[in-house]
């Protein structure tokens, strides 16, 4: 059933496309020479065109001009309808009475006279007539251009858009014999909006509208002008897009730039543990940035420092953070001994804003920072003495877990004589990241205990995890002078955490060191 | 009418007005290259093409000018076809109308071409 029906509109717009070809082939070079017109082939002649149209429209929208507009176009009707009445009408009308016919006789005849032409025309005098010396050329010349349409391309789509009208009236027609109401409904609103339109833009003004858009639309589509436009743009939007972009991330690093300042740096350990999650949308914006000015080859300079700049602003914020933490370690001995009630609620607003607001950049760049000065640290044997004596529960506790890790790791750490600097050095990021671990456990079953698992030491006051922190630090800055008095808490915070959780997050802060080592 | 159509374009017309008409047409458009496109006399797979006379910029390629052809008489992708220039070779496809003409035009001054199928997987 569909396969005839399709079959017969093939056949339907076969028979069109013969007809269209039939009118419009004789007349090729011509069609030729209209669509090189529209197109602007040659600016000069269709300026001239162009002017010439927009010289009739003067002529007809001025007012002056429009009354003696319609005054020749009324002096010329009536010219030919006194000439019809007066000259011709007789005379076919004396013939008619004479020969009394009737309105069929009148049409029969005409219709006869026209078929006799035409059959006289093609069939009967190239049948009859002496052949000519030379043989008459059965087509002009047909100009060939690269681009435009030629005449069968040409009646292919006039073809279609004609059966797709002829087949839109068609279901139009039905659908006003089936629901005559709803028809009813649907022309009255489709007039209606038009009427709206008539009413609301000036009918000159629609008319010209019409008119340019066929004049200049078959140039616009022919030079490609839409797409040229917004090449021609398209840095600027790229430009836009960037900045737009630049300045969300800009307002939403400003809060966590501070707060990274205002938490301490064994927050910000817990955070390179805890952020895992937040690591890929935190990077996204960047990203696709990148990724977006990578694919379109625009070269916006200006795009380039205001991308850098966040991370060359990094670094100088984080040496600010270490002159932070030096001043932190007095602050937390004052808060401390201020206020310990305080403490719980500070944790709170840490825990609930830094897992969040820390994006990835802060703590790769810790990371980063820390390795550097893991690597300018020299071993100093009395201290690593000190916390690994002070230590040797926690790491009977911890290295079984460990040693998967890496066995040099836990060589070095069970037997602390016999490191050398570099061992010291990932000694003390062991025993760093253990202790921040740890206290990300407890800090973390603190304000909610629900939220994480970590650590089953629920019970550990708030302030013991403080000073963890501060300790911390102390190991982290490999300064002597703080050394001594954090023994005792990595003890404690060893006893506290289990060995898997801690294993756990050593394995997260590796993959992050790795992760850094990737950039 | 078929039997003017079965002729070839030389069979129809003398030497001397064919001549006359390049040299005409030559003038009037300097730039533009007088080609004749006919169908190969034992091809029965492509269809007629409506016109044979055709006014080529000289600055079109053969593979412009091929895709013009093909458009033309609607043939789908999976019909082979090619262009025989004076019946004797096909030439380049990049090769612009201008060089084609200047190696293979006629004597009497138009550019001769036949087109065929072919029977790509036979």
């Amino acid at each position: 059933m569909e396969n005839s029906e399709s079959r017969s509109d093939d056949e339907h717009v076969q028979r069109t496309e013969n007809m269209f070809k039939r009118i419009l082939s004789p007349i090729e070079p011509l069609v030729m020479r209209i669509q090189s017109l529209l197109v602007w082939e040659y600016p000069r002649k269709s300026a001239v065109l162009f002017i010439c149209v927009h010289g009739l429209f003067w002529f007809f929208a001025v007012k002056g001009c429009q009354f003696y507009s319609i005054a020749s176009t009324i002096l010329f009707i009536v010219y030919l309808v006194l000439t019809w009445k007066l000259k011709i009408w007789p005379k076919i009308y004396r013939f008619l009475a004479a020969v009394g016919c009737r309105f069929y006789f009148v049409v029969s005849t005409v219709t006869y006279i026209i078929y006799l032409v035409q059959t006289w025309k093609h069939k009967i005098w190239p049948e009859i007539r002496v052949p000519p010396a030379v043989p008459e050329d059965p087509d002009s010349w047909t100009p060939v251009h690269p681009r435009l349409l030629s005449v069968p391309e040409l009646c292919q789509y006039i073809a279609h858009v004609w059966c797709s009208c002829s087949n839109i009236l068609h279901y139009w027609l039905t659908f006003r014999r089936v629901y005559p109401f709803l028809f009813c409904v649907m022309s009255c609103t489709f007039f209606f909006i038009l009427a709206m339109i008539g009413h609301y833009i000036p009918g000159l003004m629609l008319a010209y509208i019409i008119v340019i858009s066929t004049l200049l639309g078959p140039s616009v589509l022919y030079h490609n002008l839409l797409k040229r436009v917004y090449l021609k743009f398209e840095p600027i939007f790229m430009k836009m897009e960037y900045s737009i972009k630049l300045k969300n991330k800009w307002s939403f690093k400003v809060p966590r730039s501070s707060t990274s300042v205002v938490s301490a740096a064994g927050q910000v350990e817990i955070s390179d543990t805890d952020s895992e999650t937040d690591f890929t949308p935190s990077l996204d914006p960047v990203t696709t940035a990148a990724l977006a000015r990578a694919i379109t080859d625009s070269e916006d300079e200006s795009l380039d420092p205001s991308l850098s700049t966040p991370l060359l602003s990094k670094e100088p914020s984080i040496d600010l953070e270490d002159e932070d933490d030096q001043e932190r370690q007095v602050d937390f001995d004052v808060n401390f001994e201020e206020g310990i009630p305080e403490m719980p609620s500070f944790e709170d607003v840490l825990d609930n804003t830094d897992d969040e607001l820390l994006e990835l950049h802060i703590p790769k760049k810790r990371s980063k920072h820390r390795r550097q000065k893991l690597e300018d640290m020299n071993f100093v044997p009395e201290h690593f003495g000190d916390t690994s004596d002070s230590e040797e529960e926690e790491t009977d506790l911890n290295f079984p877990s460990l040693m998967a890790e890496s066995l040099l790791d836990s060589e070095s750490n069970s037997g602390g004589d016999m490191l050398s600097g570099a061992t010291g050095a990932f000694m003390s990021k062991t025993l760093s990241s253990v202790i921040g671990s740890a206290l990300s456990g407890m800090s973390n079953l603190k304000p909610n205990t629900a939220s994480t698992s970590r650590g089953d030491s629920s019970n550990v006051p708030s302030s013991v995890s403080y000073k963890q922190r501060s300790g911390d630090e102390v190991d982290f800055h490999v300064s002597p002078n703080n050394d001594k008095p954090t023994g005792p808490d990595h003890q404690q915070v060893a006893d506290d955490s289990s060995d898997i959780d801690i294993g756990e997050e050593f394995e997260f802060l590796d993959q992050y060191d790795l992760e850094d080592d990737e950039k | 009418m078929p039997e003017s159509v079965s002729k070839t374009f030389k069979q129809r017309k003398s030497f001397a007005v064919r001549k006359d008409e390049v040299a005409g047409i030559r003038s009037k458009f300097p730039t533009k290259v007088p080609v004749i496109v006919e169908k190969y006399h034992k091809e029965n797979q492509l269809p007629l093409l409506d016109k044979t006379k055709f006014l080529v910029p000289q600055e079109l390629t053969m593979s412009q000018f091929a895709t013009i052809i093909r458009n033309r008489m609607s043939l789908n992708s999976n019909q082979a076809f090619y262009l025989i220039v004076n019946n004797k070779s096909i030439s380049s496809m990049s090769m612009t109308l201008a060089e084609v003409y200047r190696d293979d035009k006629d004597e009497d001054g138009f550019l001769y071409m036949t087109y065929a199928s072919q029977e790509m997987f036979g």
